[in-house]
């Protein structure tokens, strides 16, 4: 299992990745560009990812916008459902909708800020994933 | 309901009292977010006290240049960073920041952001002392 995970600040980084690495291999990004350049790489290689982990609040393209352009870029590629990668929203606003509008329907779930380690457990595995080994 | 109002209920986490009678350091909640990994949490004080300076920098280049989005975002990385190391001052004080900033009240972010900055070094000065550093480090002058 492949997992990227987009995220500004250093210690929710920190955090997502200690926690992450129980479940596969794990690339850190710390904005929007960087996470489309290697989502495209990893398709390149051949080896995409299955779950990205999609900080709302970044510099310059933020979450939202990131993940449509992921969306697009899998339409491109003929990606449909249920191929398509899961995305997991993270954000400190509980509030999207009134905010942003809705984007319920460009990710799969949603892990609130600050969150606990057993909370990102439990919403990864809902998602269908389970940790290394297991 | 005001727009600050709006703000604070839609966020959950966000403490209510005022800064003075909070913890500056709550051991029992970073502890119990990480599930007790003691290890990751010393990890999670460590870098935010290490990356605190840059964050503030951040801060305060944005407020001194006018731009209250950008005082909103820092001071929104720099609430989230201060919830994950237990630091419940810094991350009051730095939600209140954030409220400013979105608000367009830069003038109001920057005053404010002297207080984050005696909040942080009582935050940094209560972890050595309890041990959570392993060597002195730098403080931020407020």
């Amino acid at each position: 299992m492949r997992i990227l995970i987009v995220e500004d600040e250093q210690t929710n980084r920190m955090i997502l990745d200690r926690i992450l690495t129980s479940y596969g291999e794990v690339t850190l990004c710390e904005d929007g560009q960087e996470a489309l350049d290697a989502f495209t790489k990893a398709h390149s290689d051949g080896y995409p990812y299955d779950l990205v982990c999609m900080d709302f609040m970044l510099p310059n393209m933020d979450g939202r916008d990131t993940v449509a352009r992921i969306r697009d870029m899998e339409s491109s590629m003929g990606i449909a459902m249920p191929n398509k990668v899961k995305i997991l929203m993270i954000t400190g606003l509980s509030s999207l909708e009134s905010e942003y509008g809705d984007i319920s329907s460009l990710s799969d779930a949603v892990l609130q800020k600050p969150f606990k380690k057993s909370e990102v457990e439990e919403i990864v595995e809902r998602m269908g994933f389970a940790k290394k080994g297991s | 309901m005001g727009a600050a109002s709006a703000h604070r209920d839609a966020e959950e986490t966000v403490p209510v009292e005022p800064v003075g009678e909070l913890p500056v350091f709550d051991v029992d909640r970073l502890l119990e977010r990480l599930s007790g990994d003691a290890e990751l949490a010393r990890s999670v004080v460590e870098t935010f006290i290490a990356g605190f300076p840059n964050m503030l920098g951040a801060l305060e280049s944005a407020a001194l240049r006018g731009d209250s989005q950008s005082v909103r975002l820092h001071a929104h990385s720099i609430k989230g960073a201060a919830a994950n190391a237990g630091a419940r001052s810094v991350q009051e004080v730095s939600f209140r920041v954030e409220t400013a900033g979105s608000q367009g009240d830069v003038a109001l972010a920057s005053n404010l952001t002297e207080d984050l900055k005696k909040q942080f070094e009582l935050f940094r000065m209560t972890a050595e002392e309890l041990g959570w550093l392993p060597y002195n480090t730098r403080g931020v002058s407020a």
